[in-house]
């Protein structure tokens, strides 16, 4: 086995919203491998991005990690110093925003933009990073390199731009790789183009990449393993094969069987998971599982205490009545 | 769903402001303080502002004249209070029509749209792009010094800003559910904007006007001080500091302290505005 | 671009021409008797008869409009009330005194108020922003007029350190570009340098102080509305430290609003000259405005108000023509 490039133990998050404070993580373990795609995946709010901006530590103004480690390297990069953490963002770790038509900045040059890491890091100027910022540009696909280089982010298309926010994450060859939605923004053919630019980057620099989705469909056809998320808690981890094909968190079936009958049936869409994801301000109140409201399966337990992990080979699941193996 | 939200807002907001009353009590206690000396400077100054004692110029601050007199003898404490009266009161008055008239004016324009808009739009873009200051020493040049004279012109240099202002919060309040059902009922416009949207454009129209009621302080006063405004031996502050200037020599009283009631007017005018904003700030999100 | 421009352009020459023909309509609409202040007091009705025909004042309004129009494209400005002599002239032997004022105070503030801006919003709620708040505040609420007296009488008289009038002791430099310091510097006369440079110091402060509120605060809120935005953000992933992402970045995305608010400052710089100068004895265009005022001499007036709107209109234009510089995507709107 592969040694962990970074390994998230028991962290906790809570934003500041106006008078109390709200868990918006809650105690989520995981770890990413060298040359392998943890895929996270879960809900608008189930804080899978909170958790992908707390391992850079970049969360906003208001939120807080209050407890749990991030290991990088065997170094915990909550206690590292402001100084060290910014060495490592651009250079080690590189973080792939969402939304690539905002993450630009609209006044300056695709081209300076991309070679940035290199001026901050290697001490390089402008001129010279240049080459090298055509050369990633180009590695990532896009042919009239000249032209990027020199357009503004306005005058490139979605694609594009994000094929150019990947070439800005690689420029440094960091070692592990966060991509917060890099495909929600796109048309369906480009998510393709973009999904298997990520995999041959990956495998091409042995890179260990987060890869944060709401599309449980979309990211497994690239994820070597898969952490699905609900209402702040880590519910089901494990290989993409156990996930798709034998998942045992009665959420992570739910997933499964709304996106794989949406197209056919709109009903049974709602039949499969009925309810509205969690409010944040109830789901930080619940003692128990946040699933419990929506779950077929509920059992009195649900109610009491959030249920421990349960692993068999790498496959992971919190539950009181899981669905039986298949 | 958006416009019941707002309803409830509205009401919010009214309810709170008795409630709030007795939290930020200090505020409104800046208001009244203000509102009493408007109303009634012969509390804090006893003495008259225009009684003349030509055996007591220039004398320095005292036990019987806290801020010495003026050049004619005049106790300059009293001509001071009041001087807020007329600068305060002519200031208040001067906003609050520009702000009725831009509200009419603004809301029909964002009621009726078309070219009645279009023109306003054009007219207020001159407005509003212009120096205030020189716009209004014209106006008043020409219609020749006096009190009337600053509040015409600096009326109508203010109005545009609030038919701006109010123009932008009709047009995105119009499309709302409540207002097209009072349309569709039959309601006449100008009742609707009365009745439905202004409710809804106080707490806003509320916390400029305090401010500009400070601006205005700054603007009229200044006008005075060019001679535009109020004549002697009216006791309005920039005609006092006006007449102070002749005597930099020989009284800094004169020249220094009436100016502080122009500063602590307009800090007050922020101050309070501030507070509003905040507050409704705290009560839209 | 071009239609851009084109826009700016048509908009510009438009707000001069509303204020020309308002103000026009204004002196005409009003029913005060000029004629009868050039005739004076004791003037019969003959003599007043007189003086409207000399002055044109008997000539239809829309003949007079004319007139004045086309005497103003044409560089006229008309014939003063009380002096009878061209305006044109006055003020252009004014104008360098107020453009000299104005130019410094423009500088300073558009460098302190963004430059205190960018600090008060990168500091947040340190001390340091909480003094700028206060000064900025402090700006805002001060009379201009009253704390140009006020620097004059304490700065000036009491503590000696500034001259309280005038904008030169010594023998004026020779006229070259009208600004006393430029000219006494091309001229090699040091003393003149410092002795007008001194004389600048109370009114440029008295002016700087006015104004520099507006531009910090304007800036402290553009920064920290650009400081949420995702490519901030972007831009801190890469490692970037607080002054890359401040100067690098925020800064150019955030001086639009800025620079348009710089520009309609200009034009109330030039109002508040006004004041500042009557406080200073300053010989430009403002006293010039003061004494037209005290004489009612309205065709004087008038020419002020159109060249400072002219002044102002050009330094807006200037600003709207820097936009496409800065913010590509404002050239691409074509």
């Amino acid at each position: 086995m592969t040694a962990s490039v970074c390994e998230v133990s028991d962290l906790t998050v809570a934003y500041h919203s106006g008078t109390e404070w709200l868990q918006a993580v809650r105690s989520v373990s995981f770890e990413v491998r060298r040359g392998e795609i943890l895929a996270v995946v879960g809900e608008t709010g189930s804080g899978k991005s909170t958790t992908a901006t707390a391992v850079i530590r970049m969360l906003p103004a208001n939120g807080r990690v209050t407890s749990g480690r991030v290991l990088f390297d065997g170094r915990d990069l909550l206690t590292l110093s402001v100084r060290d953490m910014r060495r490592l963002r651009g250079q080690e770790i590189a973080y792939v925003p969402q939304q690539p038509m905002s993450a630009f900045n609209p006044t300056m040059t695709i081209g300076r933009q991309v070679a940035e890491p290199l001026v901050i890091h290697r001490g390089m100027n402008e001129r010279k990073a240049a080459p090298q910022a055509a050369h990633r540009l180009k590695e990532m696909g896009i042919h009239d390199v000249p032209r990027v280089m020199h357009s503004y982010p306005h005058q490139l298309s979605g694609g594009m731009l994000q094929r150019a926010m990947i070439a800005t994450a690689m420029i440094c060859q960091p070692r592990l790789l966060i991509l917060d939605e890099p495909t929600s923004a796109l048309d369906v053919t480009i998510q393709r183009q973009i999904l298997s630019l990520i995999k041959q980057v990956q495998a091409d620099y042995q890179l260990a990449v987060i890869l944060i989705s709401h599309d449980l469909k979309v990211v497994s056809e690239v994820a070597d393993r898969i952490l699905v998320m609900y209402g702040g808690r880590g519910v089901e981890v494990g290989s993409t094969p156990d996930l798709m094909n034998a998942s045992r968190h009665p959420y992570t079936r739910g997933l499964l069987r709304s996106t794989m009958r949406a197209g056919l049936d709109h009903k049974s869409k709602l039949a499969s998971l009925a309810g509205y994801p969690p409010n944040p301000h109830e789901v930080d109140k619940e003692p128990g599982c946040p699933f419990r409201p929506r779950c077929p399966r509920a059992v009195a337990e649900c109610a009491e205490r959030f249920p421990p992990g349960a692993f068999e080979d790498g496959h992971g699941w919190a539950c009181y009545n899981p669905e039986p193996a298949s | 769903m958006a416009a019941p939200a707002l309803e409830v807002h509205a009401r919010a907001f009214q309810r709170a402001s008795i409630l709030d009353l007795a939290r930020h009590w200090w505020p409104v206690a800046l208001i009244a303080v203000w509102l009493l000396i408007v109303l009634v400077p012969g509390l804090l100054a006893p003495q008259d502002p225009l009684a003349v004692n030509t055996l007591n110029i220039l004398a320095p601050p005292s036990g019987e004249h806290l801020f010495g007199t003026d050049h004619a003898g005049r106790d300059l404490w009293a001509r001071c209070v009041w001087g807020v009266r007329y600068s305060l009161g002519i200031s208040i008055l001067i906003v609050v029509g520009a702000a009725a008239i831009g509200t009419v004016i603004g809301g029909v324009a964002g009621l009726f749209r078309g070219p009645v808009d279009a023109l306003l739009m054009r007219t207020t873009d001159v407005f509003l792009a212009f120096p205030y200051l020189i716009l209004a020493i014209a106006i008043a040049s020409a219609v020749g010094p006096g009190l009337t004279t600053v509040v015409v012109a600096l009326t109508a240099v203010w109005w545009p800003g609030y038919a701006r202002m109010v123009r932008g919060q009709v047009l995105a309040l119009k499309e709302l559910p409540f207002v097209e059902g009072a349309r569709a009922a039959g309601t006449s416009t100008l009742m609707i904007l009365f009745r439905h949207l202004l409710p809804h454009l106080l707490p806003q129209l509320s916390a400029r006007l305090s401010m500009d009621v400070g601006y205005a302080v700054l603007a009229m006063t200044g006008l005075s001080f060019l001679g535009l405004g109020a004549q002697p031996p009216t006791p309005e502050l920039g005609t006092i500091i006006a007449d102070a200037h002749s005597h930099l020599l020989s009284a800094w009283w004169y020249t220094t302290l009436p100016g502080l009631f122009v500063l602590a007017m307009v800090l007050s005018s922020m101050v309070v505005s501030d507070w509003l904003e905040a507050r409704n700030k705290s009560q839209f999100s | 671009m071009t239609y851009y421009l084109l826009r700016r352009l048509v908009g510009a020459v438009a707000v001069l021409f509303g204020v020309v023909t308002g103000t026009f309509v204004l002196s005409h609409v009003i029913p005060s008797c000029p004629a009868c202040a050039v005739a004076g007091l004791r003037a019969g009705p003959e003599q007043i008869k007189e003086a409207a025909h000399s002055l044109g004042l008997d000539r239809p309004v829309w003949d007079q409009y004319v007139t004045y129009i086309s005497g103003l494209v044409h560089g006229d400005l008309g014939i003063s009330y009380a002096s009878r002599q061209p305006i044109g002239p006055a003020i252009l032997s004014a104008l360098p005194a107020t453009l000299e004022l104005v130019f410094y105070s423009f500088i300073i503030y558009a460098v302190l108020g963004v430059g205190l801006g960018l600090v008060w919003a990168w500091r947040g709620n340190r001390p340091e922003s909480w003094l700028i708040r206060l000064l900025s505040m402090l700006g805002t609420a001060l009379p201009v007029f009253w704390f140009a007296m006020v620097l004059q009488l304490w700065v000036g008289l009491r503590l000696g350190w500034f001259p309280i009038t005038g904008r030169m002791q010594l023998d004026t430099p020779p006229m070259i570009t009208g600004f006393y310091t430029i000219d006494s510097l091309l001229t090699g006369n040091f003393h003149a340098f410092f002795d007008a440079s001194w004389h600048l110091v109370l009114p440029v402060t008295a002016l700087v102080m006015w104004q520099f509120a507006v531009a910090s605060r304007l800036t402290q809120k553009s920064v920290i509305e650009e400081m949420r935005m995702p490519y901030v953000r972007t831009a801190i992933a890469k490692g970037a430290g607080t002054r890359r992402v401040m100067l690098g970045h925020v800064f150019r995305n955030a001086i639009n609003p800025v620079l348009t608010m710089l520009g309609l400052q200009f034009g109330w710089l030039l109002g508040g000259t006004v004041l500042v100068e009557v406080v200073f004895s300053w010989p430009g265009i403002g006293i010039y405005m003061y004494n037209a005022l005290q004489t009612f001499d309205f065709p004087a007036i008038m020419a002020v108000t159109v060249v400072i709107t002219l002044g102002f209109v050009v330094v807006n234009l200037v600003v709207d023509l820097l936009y496409p510089v800065i913010d590509p995507r404002i050239r691409a709107l074509g």
